[in-house]
């Protein structure tokens, strides 16, 4: 355990010089304001994240969740226009929609054998598609509206300035790490995740898993995509598109291996903040956009590869001591 | 399993939560939305500027947002305007790219209210979708004009492409280039784009008054030269007869000329975009495609540069308006025969 | 035993080219005149031309278990090399020679870049290649100073992409000549056992004397050099450079080698599989296309033909992979439950 409580180390060190790099050198990063936003920003990415470290422990992938955002933000809107549904009915339909495309997520990979890959790249297709032939049309023509209802924007809001996002981001955060390290679904999606057969082999019904963290994470989509609805004011067919990449990036940056078995939710909220904290610093400079992508390549490229060459030092480090450490007792022995 | 017990008590405790909570929340007071928090900050100014800067003598940001870097329009528009600015040393002018999402421009506008820029030129990916932000940066006193689409809220000025008229244009020049007679595919841009559905319903509106022109087919080739090549070669497979094609964009007539030539089908063939770029224009000149509708957005960037410069230094304040004013390009119809007429230094 | 084993095999064998067939016979049911035609045929093989010969080289990480996201990004970067290479050299057949050597060039080196990143570092691919997609792309706006850049001559140039040649697209004999060699090399050089064998196990293959570091630096330059080479056919074709050509492509790349059966952990698939999954999702766009569906539903029948298909092919190789319950295993785990509990 040493060696993940090392890594986690290094992770938050390499946070912290970016923060510092990006605020000794530019007058607008550590405003309250630009804190505020910043944290606001991470948040949607960091909401879904939580869903998603599930499905990456468990050696899965899943490219939907821009798709499931964007559905479920699209049968609100419509829900918003055409009916008088109060507020608190859409925000419930949302989370069970979002749920549900989760569930189906899940059916796909265990009932049907799809791979992973397939069944979340498939239902990116069908929920984009869905959300593209929901949307509101005047005439012939997609005329996406501003929502007005109090209900549904004050969920964009904010308390003296923290944004409500954030605070929901947090409490998913914890509520997600619990059930990965206190609960036995979590112990189950770890064993999935190292070594399905042998999981398989005792006892785990690892379908009945994979069918859980899909549909955590589709529910998890059905509270983003509450808030990103309600940050916009408005819902287009393209709400969501990208996010699953933005997801995976973050997941995969605060430590969750493809490999499956590795990582937690505090790693991925660590991601989540990076890549925010990047997108954001980089902004503050007179750059051409082409310098800025590069400089957002870059950094990730430098930081992940100096993450990887510190922790493998690390390791030998330890893998040396622990060998001494033999040594010293075998010779007693 | 128990396992599952477990998990379905917390996901149900957290639905109830969020049922009590957003319920809690409608009513709490302490909750602001953007709005509310923009309209305090707002409502203690007055329809007259406190202190207004001189665009031309101090420091002064301006921030320019397009819906995607690379495109030939963007392009012409970010010339325009630098070329307007590069005179005054005290100018800022930085190009943010929205990479074709209403997501990541509304972060990079509130950004841009974080950074007190001084004026903001936006081409919006929805109009919908933008409308907070607009509405937030003109509540922070920084004037947006917005580029070809609008944004749902009032704001300092909205410099417009014209796209309905523009499809209008096209199906009279293009009925009349076939005699008023004939077989008419349409290729679309990306399905849901609002400068593409404008462009359609003018051209489809003014096609109705000729009876003999027939409207085959319409499908989406993504505003993409190698996707309209792809479209317009499954349409030549399948209709014997195409006397006109309509494209949303010149990089889409592009490679439905491509695809007609490589066929040996493009004698006769109606090909016509719409915006005018420079490749467009030569296409015409060499009879690849029969015309397009050239608006002149060096002139139209230029535009949006003069307008943030006059509100920079103006004393109204913009957040007061009850409606966006509006700028209309003139559009010039480009044909065989008035192409000559677009000179070297206006071809973008 | 052996006739069991040797029906699996059979049935595994036949699945993909069965399920395209009954692709193509549904498809032309519906659309009788035109489907079946040659002249149809030559336009599903253009619309997967590009990014089928990415496919051809993205293939090599992706049987490593790597991936490589910036296809897209190297194909805008190669394209806009030939484009300003050819107009330097004023349209000579040595500006579109040199041109497409130093767009070919830019290619191999990303990848021997992203090779020897992944290789040396054990960073997962998948960021690497996000992250330099970000790079190479700026690098691209640079090389464009974000203009279009029009190239419509010399014939040479643009007969690559949009000439044809016996009424054939010319960019189909390329693609036909890539996945050739790329079949020949995957499937019959030691170059492409080797591909297996890291991509499988690469500890044991590290043991058997396989250098797996040169393998990933090979492969990922391979997948640099047909996303160069797809990308100056793009330019070719569309006469022009710009420094957003080829976005997205990478979507495409990925969902027709996954289709086809190529697992993402490595070890399994097949380049036959990956021209497979091209062609199935070629034919449902245009397939979707002939029968006049309005674009806004594309999407959704995409998604629900791709679990169709696939769900098929899935099935099968599921119950050859031993992790299906088979009834003595099944009983075996009750059993152990029911000591535990």
């Amino acid at each position: 355990m040493r060696q993940e409580k090392i890594r986690r180390l290094v992770s938050i060190a390499l946070l912290l010089v970016l923060v510092i790099v990006f605020g000794t050198t530019s007058e607008y990063f550590f405003t309250t304001t630009n804190i505020l936003t910043l944290l606001r920003e991470c948040s949607v990415v960091g909401i879904i994240s939580v869903g998603v470290s599930f499905i990456i422990i468990t050696a899965g992938i899943d490219l939907s969740t821009g798709a499931i955002v964007g559905f479920t933000a699209m049968i609100c809107a419509n829900l918003l226009y055409y009916t008088n549904m109060p507020a608190q009915m859409i925000i419930v339909i949302a989370l069970l929609i979002g749920t549900l495309a989760g569930y189906l997520n899940g059916i796909l990979v265990t009932k049907l054998r799809l791979p992973d890959f397939i069944a979340t790249l498939s239902t990116q297709f069908l929920f984009r598609g869905l959300a593209l032939i929901c949307a509101i049309r005047t005439s012939g023509v997609i005329t996406n509206k501003v929502i007005d209802n109090r209900g549904i924007l004050v969920m964009g809001g904010s308390i003296s300035g923290l944004y409500l996002v954030t605070i929901v981001f947090i409490i998913v955060a914890v509520l997600g790490q619990i059930i990965l390290k206190k609960t036995q679904l979590g112990v189950y999606t770890y064993a999935t995740g190292a070594n399905r057969k042998s999981a398989e082999l005792s006892g785990i019904d690892t379908d009945k898993v994979k069918r859980s963290v899909f549909t955590i994470t589709g529910f998890c989509c059905g509270i983003a995509a509450i808030f990103l609805m309600a940050k916009l004011g408005s819902v287009t067919p393209d709400t969501g598109t990208g996010l699953e990449f933005e997801v995976i990036a973050a997941v995969v940056v605060g430590g969750c291996a493809f490999s499956g078995g590795r990582g937690d939710i505090f790693g991925s909220v660590i991601g989540a903040l990076f890549m925010a904290i990047l997108s954001n610093g980089i902004l503050k400079y007179n750059l051409p956009t082409a310098t800025q992508l590069i400089v957002k390549g870059s950094v990730i490229v430098i930081m992940v590869v100096f993450d990887s060459l510190y922790n493998g030092y690390m390791e030998k480090k330890i893998r040396e001591k622990s060998k001494e450490l033999e040594e010293l007792s075998g010779g007693e022995a | 399993m128990k396992t599952m017990g477990k998990t379905k008590k917390i996901l149900g405790v957290a639905l109830a939560c969020t049922l009590l909570v957003s319920t809690a929340l409608t009513g709490c007071s302490s909750v602001k939305t953007d709005d509310e928090v923009s309209k305090k900050t707002s409502s203690t100014s007055q329809e007259v500027k406190a202190e207004v800067k001189n665009p031309y003598k101090d420091e002064v940001k301006i921030a320019f947002v397009p819906n995607v870097i690379g495109d030939s329009v963007a392009a012409a528009w970010s010339t325009g305007m630098k070329d307007e600015l590069a005179v005054y040393d005290n100018v800022t002018f930085q190009t943010f790219d929205g990479k074709a999402s209403a997501e990541t421009q509304t972060q990079i506008m509130a950004d841009l209210v974080n950074q007190k820029y001084d004026a903001i030129v936006l081409q919006s990916a929805d109009s919908a979708a933008l409308a907070t932000s607009v509405k937030q940066a003109e509540a922070a006193g920084i004037p947006v004009i917005t580029l070809n689409l609008d944004a749902d809220t009032p704001h300092a000025g909205l410099i417009a492409m014209v796209d309905y008229e523009a499809g209008k244009l096209v199906a009279k020049n293009m009925a009349e280039g076939m005699n008023k007679t004939g077989k008419v595919v349409i290729i679309q841009a990306t399905a849901g784009a609002t400068r593409g559905e404008n462009l359609e319903a003018g051209f489809r509106d003014e096609m109705a008054n000729y009876q003999d022109v027939e409207i085959l087919d319409a499908q989406s080739g993504e505003w993409l030269t190698e996707k309209a090549n792809v479209v317009m070669n499954d349409f030549l497979t399948k209709y014997k007869q195409i006397d006109g094609v309509f494209c949303h964009n010149d990089a889409m007539a592009e490679g439905a000329s491509q695809a007609a030539e490589a066929a040996g089908r493009l004698d006769g063939m109606q090909i016509w975009g719409a915006d005018g770029e420079a490749k467009a224009l030569e296409y015409i000149e060499q009879g690849k495609m029969a015309g397009t509708i050239y608006t002149n957005c060096f002139d139209q960037g230029a535009t949006a540069a003069r307008l943030a410069m006059y509100l920079i230094g103006s004393e109204t304040v913009t957040s007061s308006y009850t409606s966006t004013p509006i700028v209309k390009m003139a559009p010039i119809v480009v044909t065989p025969e008035t192409v000559g007429s677009i000179g070297e230094n206006i071809r973008w | 035993m052996v006739k069991r084993e040797n029906k699996k095999k059979l049935n595994a064998n036949f699945q993909k080219p069965l399920i395209l067939l009954i692709v193509i016979i549904i498809l032309t049911i519906l659309q009788p005149s035109v489907f079946l035609t040659i002249d149809n045929f030559k336009g599903i093989m253009l619309s997967i031309s590009i990014y089928g010969i990415m496919v051809c080289g993205t293939i090599f990480p992706i049987l490593l278990g790597g991936i490589d996201l910036s296809v897209g990004a190297t194909a805008a970067v190669s394209g806009a090399c030939v484009v300003l290479t050819i107009i330097r050299f004023n349209y000579s057949t040595t500006g579109v020679i040199l041109g497409i050597l130093v767009g070919l060039a830019v290619g191999v080196g990303t990848g021997v870049i992203h090779g020897m990143i992944v290789a040396n570092f054990k960073v997962p691919a998948f960021l690497i290649t996000l992250a330099t997609q970000n790079i190479i792309y700026g690098i691209a706006q640079l090389l464009t100073n974000n203009q279009v850049i029009s190239c419509m001559k010399p014939k040479l140039f643009t007969f690559l992409g949009g000439g044809r040649l016996l009424g054939v697209p010319f960019s189909i004999y390329i693609l036909i000549i890539i996945v050739i060699t790329s079949y020949f090399v995957l499937n019959h050089t030691r170059l492409g056992r080797n591909i297996y064998a890291v991509g499988g196990n690469s500890e044991a293959s590290d043991l058997s004397g396989i250098n797996s570091k040169k393998i990933q630096l090979i492969a990922y330059a391979i997948s640099g050099f047909t996303a160069a080479l797809a990308g100056i056919v793009l330019a070719s074709m569309n006469q022009q450079a710009i420094a957003k050509a080829a976005q997205g492509y990478e979507n495409d790349v990925l969902t027709a080698i996954v289709v086809g059966g190529t697992s993402l952990m490595g070890g399994e698939g097949s380049l036959l599989g990956a021209v497979w999954g091209a062609l199935l999702v070629g034919m449902i766009g245009n397939g979707l296309r002939l029968m006049g569906i309005p674009s806004t539903y594309h999407g959704v029948v995409k998604g629900i033909v791709i679990i169709i298909a696939v769900s098929a092919d899935a099935y099968t190789r599921y119950k050859n992979s031993g992790l299906s319950k088979g009834k003595s295993t099944k009983r075996f785990a009750r059993r152990a439950n029911v000591e535990n509990n």
